[in-house]
Formats: C-alpha cells, sequence, structure tokens
C-alpha cells in the first residue's frame, strides 16, 4: 500500500489514536489495582489499619482453606452462566423481532429498555417484593391464574437463587438487545439473499449468517457481561435481604465485601480480590483463545 | 489537512467546554469563611430539620458553608472508613454509636474529652455518651434506636399486661377476611429478618449477646428460649405472616391489616402522618420468667474527624454544641417523637404529656445499652443465619445456639489478627 | 393459489410476532408499573397487599414533592452535564482507540487489547479506597471532572472493543479507495470508516451516557457538596435504612428514566445499516 500523500505519519496517528484512552485508564484503574496487589500481602485490618506489615501468601493460604470456597465458587459460576445464557437468548431474539419493519417499532424499543433505564435499586426492590410469599404479585399470579400454590421463594435456598437470577435476567437482556440491534446492521443483505438461494431455512440462515456476523460485535458485550455478572453483588444483596436464608445466597465477591466492611480486614479482602480478578483472567483468556477472537486482529 | 484541523479544533473545543462546565458548576460555593462538612444518615425528615438548624448556624456566621452529604447507614460507615483513612472525609459525622468502636480503633475520630468539659457531658442522659477505653468519642442529639411495642388502636383497645395475654390478643386479630383460606390480618407483624428483633426477647429470658469483657454469650438457655418463642408465634400460633420483612411489617401496619407491630421510635412519626391511632408500649413481660424484654438503646451523635485541622476545630467545636443544644433536641422531639438525649428534656411537659413519648421512653427505661465494641459486627453476623433457619423451621433452637457461638467466637478471632 | 397462501402465511407470521411483542413488553415494564404505582400511593407504602396498578387515593403529590421541593433541578443539571462529558469523551476516544486496534498493526496489540479487559474484572469494592486516594492526590474529590475521568476510564474498555469489532465487519477496501482517490488515512477514517459504523457509535454512545448517569457508588465516594449531587446521589437522600420516602423515590425514578429512553430513540434513528448504501463489496 502506498504511503497516503499527505497527512499524518501513521505511527503518530496511532500514537495520537491510544494515548488518551491509554493515559485515562492507566491513571485511574491502574494504580488502584497496584494497590490492592500489596494490600493484599499485609495484614490490614481493623488493629492493623496503619501500621500493617508484609505478611507474604498468609492471606491466599487462608482463602484456600476457607471450607466454604467450592460452594461459593460454584454458585457464582452457576449464577454467571445462567444469566449469560437468557441474556443472550432474551436479547438476540428479541433484537431480531425489533429489526423488522413493524409499526410502532419505536414504541416497542423505548418500553423493553426500561429496565436498563430505571435505578437498579428500586428495580431490585420492587422485584423482592414481587417474591413475598403472601402478597408479592408472583405468587398471586400463580394463585390466582394457575390455581398453583404459592413458593415461599426466601425460605428454600434454591428458589432463594433463582428470585435473583430472574430479577438480574430482567435488569441485563435490554443491554444485550441493544448491542445485537447495533451488530446487525453490519450484515450485508446479500449474504441473507445468497443463503436463501442456497436453499437454507430461516433457522441455518440464523446460525450461518447471523450468529457469526454478530459475533465481533457480541464478544465484548459476552465477555464484559459475564465479568460484570459475576461481580455483581447488588442484585443478589437486594433481592435476597442480605443473604437470605440464612446467609446462603451469597456468591464469591460478597466474601469481598463482608471481609473489608463488617470486619475490617482490608488485606484478606484484596486477596479475595485478587483472587477472583485471576479466576476471570483464566476464563477470559481462555474464551479468546477458544472463540479465537484475536486471531483476526493482525 | 483542512477538514483535519476542523475536527480537531472542534474535538478540543468539546472538550474545553466540558471543563467549563464543570468549574461552572462547581463555582459558587467557595467561601472565606472556610466550610465544614457533614456526613449524615438521618432520615429525609430529620434532614428537613437539620438543614433548617444549620441555616440558623450560618446566619450567625455569614461567610461559613455548611454541607450536608447523606448516606444510608451501612454506607456511611464504609465511605467513612474509606474517605477518613485516605485523609479525606468531613469534618463531622452523624451516625449510631455503635459504629463508634470500629472508628475509635482505626483512630479515625477524636476523642472529646478535651473538647468538652465535665458539667457539659453530664448534661446528657447516663449512657448515651459512648465512652471507649476511657475516651470520649460522639455527642449524641438522641437516644432511641429502642423497638417497642405498636398498636393500632382501631384493632386493640389496650396493652397486653404480659406475653401470654399477648398471644391471646394477637390470636383474636389474626383473621381471614375474605374467606380465601389465607390470613389478610395479622395479629403481629415485625421484620423477623434481622436479629435486632431478637435481642429484646433475649433479654426478657434472661441472656445477652455478650460479657462484660465482650465476649459473646450465645450458647445459652435463655437465647435456646427466645429462638423458641420466636419460632412458636409463626409455627405454633401463626400469629405472624410466614415471610415478613421490614418493609411488608411497615405497609400492613399503614394499611391496618397488622394489630401489633414492633418497630422502633423512628416510625413513629409515619404512621401518625399515616392517619393511624397507634398505642406506643414497651414489649410485654415475659409470663414464664417474669422479666421485661430488653431491646438496645443506643444513641446517635455526632463525631468529629481526626482529620480536621487545628484551627478548625473551635467551629467545629461550636456547630456540634449547637446540633446537641436543648433548643435543636426540642425540635426534633416534638417534630418527630424521637427522644431527646438531655436529661432536662426528660423533665419537660412537651415529652410527659404526650402518650407516644411516654411509651416510648418507659420502653427506653427498660431497654439495655447497645455494646458499642466492634466485635458486634461479628455477633451480629453470627446470629443471623442460624435465627433465620429457626424461624424457617429448619434448625432446632439448641443446634443454632451452639452454631452461633462458634461461629462469633470465630469471626472475633479473625477479626483480631 | 400458492400467492394467497403465501400471502395468509405472511400475515399470520406478523401477528405472531406482534403477540410476542406485546407479551414479552408487558411481562418486561410490569415491575416497571408497579413502580409508578408505588409512586401514587399515599404514605410512603413500598408493598401493597393487592394487585391493583392504581392504588387508591392515588395522587402526583410524590412528583410535586420531588420536583419542586427536592434539588432536583440541581441533580439534573449535574447528571445531564456529568453524562454528556462521559458520552462525548468515550465516544472520541473510543471510536480512536478503536480504530487503531481494529486497522494498525503494532507491537503489543493483542497484550492491549487484554489488559484493557483487566481493568474490568476486578471487584469494585476494593478499588474505591485507592481511587479515592487518587483523585485526592489530583485534586479531584468533590468535582464533576473527577466522576467524569473515573466513569470514562470504567465506559471505555467496553467502547474500544465495541468499536473494534464493528470496525473490522467494515471492509478496509472502502478506505482504501478513499485513500487512492486524495485523502489521508485519517480523512478516510472521518469521512468513511465512522459514518459506516454509525450504530457502533450509537452503541458506545448509549453506553457512555448510562456510565454517567446511573452510577453512584463512585459518585457516592467523591461528591461531597450537595451543590454537585447527580441524580443517583440525589435520589439516595430520599433513602435511609428503614424509612425511605418510597413514593418520592419511585416518582424520582422513573422521572430519571425519561431522558435516557428519550436519548435510546433519538439515537435508534442511526442503527441502520449503512452497508447497504453501494460501495465495494468482498
Amino acid at each position: 500500500m502506498d504511503r497516503p500523500r499527505t497527512g499524518m505519519n501513521p505511527k503518530r496517528l496511532i500514537w495520537l489514536f491510544l494515548l488518551p484512552s491509554g493515559i485515562v485508564i492507566g491513571c485511574v484503574v491502574f494504580y488502584p489495582f497496584l494497590y490492592n496487589f500489596y494490600i493484599s500481602t499485609t495484614n490490614m485490618s481493623l488493629y492493623h489499619i496503619r501500621d500493617y506489615t508484609f505478611q507474604g501468601f498468609a492471606n491466599y493460604r487462608e482463602i484456600f482453606t476457607e471450607p466454604d470456597l467450592y460452594y461459593y465458587l460454584m454458585k457464582t459460576i452457576i449464577w454467571t452462566l445462567v444469566n449469560l445464557f437468557f441474556h443472550l437468548v432474551l436479547g438476540i431474539s428479541i433484537a431480531m423481532l425489533l429489526n423488522r419493519q413493524i409499526a410502532g417499532r419505536a414504541v416497542f424499543r423505548a418500553l423493553l429498555i426500561l429496565p436498563w433505564a430505571m435505578p437498579q435499586y428500586i428495580s431490585a426492590l420492587t422485584w423482592k417484593g414481587m417474591f413475598n410469599y403472601q402478597y408479592g404479585s408472583i405468587n398471586l399470579i400463580l394463585q390466582k391464574i394457575f390455581h398453583v400454590q404459592g413458593i415461599e421463594w426466601f425460605s428454600n435456598e434454591t428458589w432463594a437463587f433463582v428470585a435473583p437470577i430472574l430479577t438480574n435476567i430482567w435488569l441485563g437482556f435490554p443491554f444485550i438487545m441493544v448491542v445485537t440491534l447495533g451488530g446487525l446492521q453490519s450484515i450485508p443483505k446479500d449474504l441473507y439473499e445468497a443463503a436463501e438461494i442456497d436453499g437454507a431455512s430461516p433457522i441455518q440462515r440464523f446460525f450461518h449468517v447471523t450468529l457469526p456476523m454478530l459475533k465481533p460485535v457480541l464478544t465484548p458485550a459476552i465477555i464484559l457481561g459475564t465479568i460484570w455478572t459475576f461481580n455483581n453483588l447488588n442484585v443478589i444483596w437486594l433481592v435476597t435481604e442480605r443473604g437470605l436464608p440464612a446467609d446462603k445466597s451469597h456468591i464469591l465477591v460478597t466474601y469481598v465485601y463482608k471481609a473489608a466492611f463488617t470486619y475490617y480486614r482490608y488485606g484478606y479482602a484484596a486477596a479475595f480480590s485478587v483472587f477472583i480478578f485471576l479466576i476471570l483472567l483464566v476464563f477470559v483468556l481462555f474464551y479468546i483463545r477458544q472463540t479465537r477472537t484475536l486471531a483476526a486482529a493482525t | 489537512m483542512n477538514s483535519k484541523c476542523r475536527y480537531i479544533a472542534a474535538a478540543v473545543i468539546l472538550v474545553l467546554c466540558a471543563y467549563v462546565m464543570t468549574i461552572i458548576a462547581g463555582c459558587g460555593q467557595k467561601s472565606t469563611g472556610g466550610e465544614i462538612v457533614i456526613w449524615e444518615q438521618k432520615d429525609p425528615e430529620e434532614q428537613i430539620i437539620l438543614n433548617r438548624q444549620l441555616e440558623a448556624f450560618t446566619e450567625k456566621h455569614p461567610d461559613l458553608v455548611i454541607s450536608t452529604v447523606h448516606f444510608e447507614t451501612d454506607v456511611l460507615h464504609s465511605q467513612f472508613q474509606t474517605a477518613a483513612l485516605a485523609g479525606g472525609g468531613p469534618d463531622l459525622v452523624y451516625g449510631p454509636s455503635d459504629k463508634v468502636g470500629p472508628y475509635s480503633v482505626m483512630a479515625l475520630i477524636r476523642p472529646l474529652e478535651d473538647q468538652f468539659d465535665r458539667a457539659f457531658l453530664d448534661e446528657f442522659e447516663k449512657g448515651s455518651v459512648p465512652v471507649l477505653d476511657g475516651h470520649v468519642y460522639a455527642i449524641p442529639d438522641q437516644i432511641g434506636n429502642h423497638l417497642m411495642l405498636i398498636y393500632n388502636r382501631a384493632l386493640v383497645d389496650r396493652a397486653p399486661r404480659d406475653s401470654d395475654e399477648w398471644i391471646g390478643m394477637c390470636a383474636a386479630a389474626t383473621r381471614d377476611l375474605d374467606g380465601n383460606g389465607f390470613p389478610d390480618q395479622f395479629g403481629l407483624v415485625f421484620n423477623y429478618m434481622e436479629p435486632f428483633w431478637l435481642v429484646p426477647f433475649l433479654g426478657g429470658f434472661g441472656g445477652w449477646v455478650m460479657d462484660t469483657e465482650n465476649r459473646p454469650t450465645l450458647d445459652t438457655p435463655a437465647m435456646v428460649q427466645a429462638l423458641r418463642f420466636l419460632a412458636d408465634l409463626r409455627n405454633r400460633h401463626k400469629v405472624i405472616p410466614k415471610e415478613c420483612n421490614y418493609e411488608l411489617s411497615d405497609t400492613m401496619f399503614k394499611q391496618g391489616r397488622a394489630a401489633f407491630l414492633i418497630n422502633g421510635p423512628w416510625s413513629l412519626k409515619a404512621y401518625v402522618n399515616a392517619g393511624l391511632d397507634i398505642g406506643v408500649t414497651p414489649i410485654p413481660m415475659i409470663t414464664a420468667t417474669g422479666m421485661h424484654p430488653t431491646p438496645m438503646v443506643s444513641s446517635k451523635g455526632y463525631s468529629i474527624s481526626v482529620n480536621v485541622p487545628e484551627k478548625k476545630l473551635p467551629l467545629v467545636r461550636e456547630l456540634l454544641v449547637y446540633l446537641t443544644s436543648e433548643e435543636a433536641q426540642r425540635d426534633i422531639m416534638t417534630e418527630l417523637l424521637i427522644l431527646p438525649s438531655r436529661s432536662t428534656l426528660f423533665r419537660d411537659p412537651a415529652l410527659q404529656e404526650n402518650p407516644i413519648l411516654a411509651g416510648s421512653l418507659a420502653q427506653a427505661r427498660l431497654g439495655r445499652q447497645m455494646p458499642d465494641v466492634p466485635e458486634m459486627r461479628a455477633v451480629w453476623d453470627a446470629i443471623r443465619p442460624f435465627y433465620q433457619s429457626v424461624l424457617g423451621g429448619q434448625m432446632e433452637p439448641e443446634a443454632a445456639a451452639r452454631e452461633m457461638q462458634q461461629r462469633a467466637v470465630k469471626k472475633i478471632a479473625e477479626m483480631k489478627q | 393459489m400458492k400467492r394467497r397462501e403465501q400471502k395468509a402465511v405472511r400475515v399470520v407470521k406478523k401477528i405472531l410476532i406482534y403477540v410476542l411483542l406485546v407479551f414479552i413488553t408487558g411481562v418486561t415494564i410490569y415491575p416497571i408499573v408497579q413502580i409508578f404505582g408505588i409512586s401514587l400511593r399515599p404514605a410512603d407504602q413500598l408493598y401493597s397487599t393487592s394487585l391493583r396498578i392504581i392504588p387508591e387515593n392515588a395522587s402526583f403529590d410524590a412528583y410535586r414533592k420531588v420536583i419542586f421541593e427536592k434539588d432536583f433541578f440541581t441533580w439534573l443539571r449535574n447528571s445531564a452535564i456529568v453524562a454528556l462529558a462521559v458520552s462525548i469523551l468515550g465516544v472520541s476516544l473510543a471510536s480512536t482507540a478503536g480504530y487503531a486496534f481494529s486497522r494498525f498493526r503494532f507491537g503489543g496489540k493483542k497484550a492491549g487489547l487484554v489488559a484493557i479487559l483487566l481493568t474490568q474484572m476486578f471487584p469494585a469494592t476494593m478499588l474505591l479506597l485507592p481511587l479515592y486516594v487518587l483523585m485526592k492526590n489530583l485534586g479531584l474529590v468533590d468535582t464533576l471532572l473527577g466522576i467524569i475521568i473515573a466513569y470514562t476510564a470504567t465506559a471505555l474498555p467496553f467502547c474500544i472493543w465495541t468499536m473494534k469489532g464493528y470496525y473490522d465487519t467494515i471492509p478496509r477496501d472502502l478506505e482504501e479507495a478513499a485513500v487512492i482517490d486524495g485523502t489521508t488515512q485519517f480523512g478516510a477514517f472521518l469521512r468513511v470508516t465512522l459514518p459506516l459504523s454509525a450504530p457502533a457509535l450509537v452503541i458506545t454512545a448509549l453506553f457512555s451516557f448510562m456510565a454517567g448517569w446511573s452510577e453512584f457508588i463512585v459518585a457516592r465516594v467523591i461528591i461531597n457538596r450537595q451543590a454537585l449531587y447527580t441524580l443517583p446521589l440525589g435520589l439516595e437522600s430520599l433513602s435511609s435504612t428503614f424509612q425511605t420516602e418510597w413514593a418520592n423515590y419511585a416518582a424520582g425514578s422513573i422521572l430519571v428514566c425519561i431522558p435516557v429512553v428519550a436519548l435510546f430513540l433519538l439515537l435508534s434513528r442511526f442503527l441502520i445499516s449503512g452497508l447497504t448504501l453501494g460501495g465495494v463489496k468482498g
């Protein structure tokens, strides 16, 4: 390729394009990162809040000997995968429906983005109310319309896990819907026509044309969506009223929060955060490799 | 070349605009006389009173700007830790006395006994000024936080004398009004998800959460009996709803669908505002033991952050005295039905002649002071899961009491590492 | 015969789609309708014991209180400033950085992309204390600029990756054609690539806006003065552990949604396929 005739040296252009983002992200995020790595090797806690000392990997050893660790890790993974699955299924299908030329499309779009637009705090509390055994809408509907006995949502460990999952699915699918709507625009119509001529059914067209073409745009949403869901403490906290029943509705990241702010064990909490970080790092690297996301990045 | 320059220029101008906007947003607030920042967790109606008091104060100090930042209690706690540790945060932090323990250990708030003389401190009700290791750490503007028995006069005509009578009255008031097989009106509602509501009954059976050395005392016959008492209310007498949290009990009481409610003084005004005719009385004496339930009483007050510079201290101190003065407390008392912390106001007719305030005071006198020490957090956390299991019928009280104690001891040891 | 059958099938399909959409939308907005109901309910009752949507004694009093008795316009102004600034910064920084990652070859590219993601993996709770220290040292505590920078930093990773992903679907031949016609690389970027990536810009703009509009954990740590409260902080002040003013809170929440929905509708116009507008295709 010929060098552009006038204008900036490509190398300078690269720097110009990358530097501002780099500075912002670097400063604001990397310093706190490094700080946490450092703290995780100390015993910073209530009685050693300013005079903490280096402890090596003592905190990490303690994490791995925590008996409930694997239980909560499993729970977190299930939480993440179930949410991700439904976010994708709902988000993509609704986006496909909304991509057609139908009357009132704008109204549907406006209404379906509301779960994302509404402040999470009150949405979560409203859902919590809907799960109430006696007065919640869900049980009321179950009783009055389906004649099924209401579910004791918060007295039962399994249902108390399902409740925040349902809430989080509701909260999260509009995001995937919007990303998919954007991604669908990048698919040239002739690809569909060519597939139709080749005799592909709508389902085959979806899996062989739409999905692969959506991959570049959906991948960041999937990776980041997974990470955000994995670390989403808020929804579970609010819907199950801090861990019902009997503190069983926790995921991994609640450990961090409780260690830091209930027990003041900052060193331990930092180590736990690093642990979570490493888990996610492994997942992301694995996912990128498997889906060959960066294979074409040259 | 031209278009590129134009674009770059446009981008730069946009960023400059954003910057200028933020400057404009921020200006107009800096003053010459200094600024005092208060972080608080007061209820919205109390914030209104606070703002009024602050306005009156700044009239006397025209160059001073006072800002308040509101947080929910637990959030205030974590934010203050974060900010004060980093050397920032507010000048005054307002909150319940049990937060004072951790703050003092972390050296985030100043000891106050050198700022105020003995005579001043003696004007406050005994036990309301948090003292740890001989140091005073906060000046209170109210005492309270104690749970009491509130009843709807439309459904119940008098206060029960003891717990047996009380249960009988609750059962009579639990009715299925529309015949669908589920009760629509309950005798009693309260937030039985939180161990805070268990504690009065623990005291009523002769137990308590900690001993004088701040060690947890959860594995006791008193705890077993208290757990059983509450579990029976749900599973045997069936006078409370199957799932009841704070908001539900609040809503049901406001709708007139509950005869009795156990709640604290922060809620009284709202019920009055909702048009209910309420009676307030101490939680009834436990028939089996003859003892009155002892809810935890604590105070809420202002602490001074260690990050306040020396030359600002006199002004901050003056503000603190003003906000806990008799006039300030009288406003809170009469408008919000909250008990004051100054002993003189206890004899004030405004309190004595108000049946709600008098009932609240009667309960407070029967209550017991909430421990201010950091270990309490571990204790709450230890009680909660097992308490919920007992109420849900998944665990026996004896096993629960044992587990609670073990966990509390473990968590406290971890905290002290 | 076949034509009529085909038409019938199409009509049935359309009706089915409508029914499906209406059902999904109905279920989705049910909680929102409940929140609306809370805002109309007198005496701050979060829950209700009936399935009624419009409660008894409904009134719009809460809206009046939130707008006129609280500092609603201050909160609105501050949030607008922050969200718009984050959108502008997000779009400009992400569109350029994403382009660099998509089009240019340079060492450390893959590492750079992954590094950007790393920043999102850390649980946010532990980042608050050092973030506060950092802002304090930069003198940005209690300023809107401080939170604008913080929000931009958290929104950028997603935006950069999304822009890069979208650019990857735009054939380079289009840019090369433009360069051959006499513009610079930068000019090709501006005049060819950017317009074609309008849908991705929509996603980026909306996401950045939301990052600035509805976040409150970081805002709580950094903002002190009431004059700088953003909408989420303002709503927070209506809540407390037990005695939240639910009607006001719900009313405020409904009001907070409206600009987001309006922005989405506005930006939806740009969710069009640019590649069908002709040009060189592979």
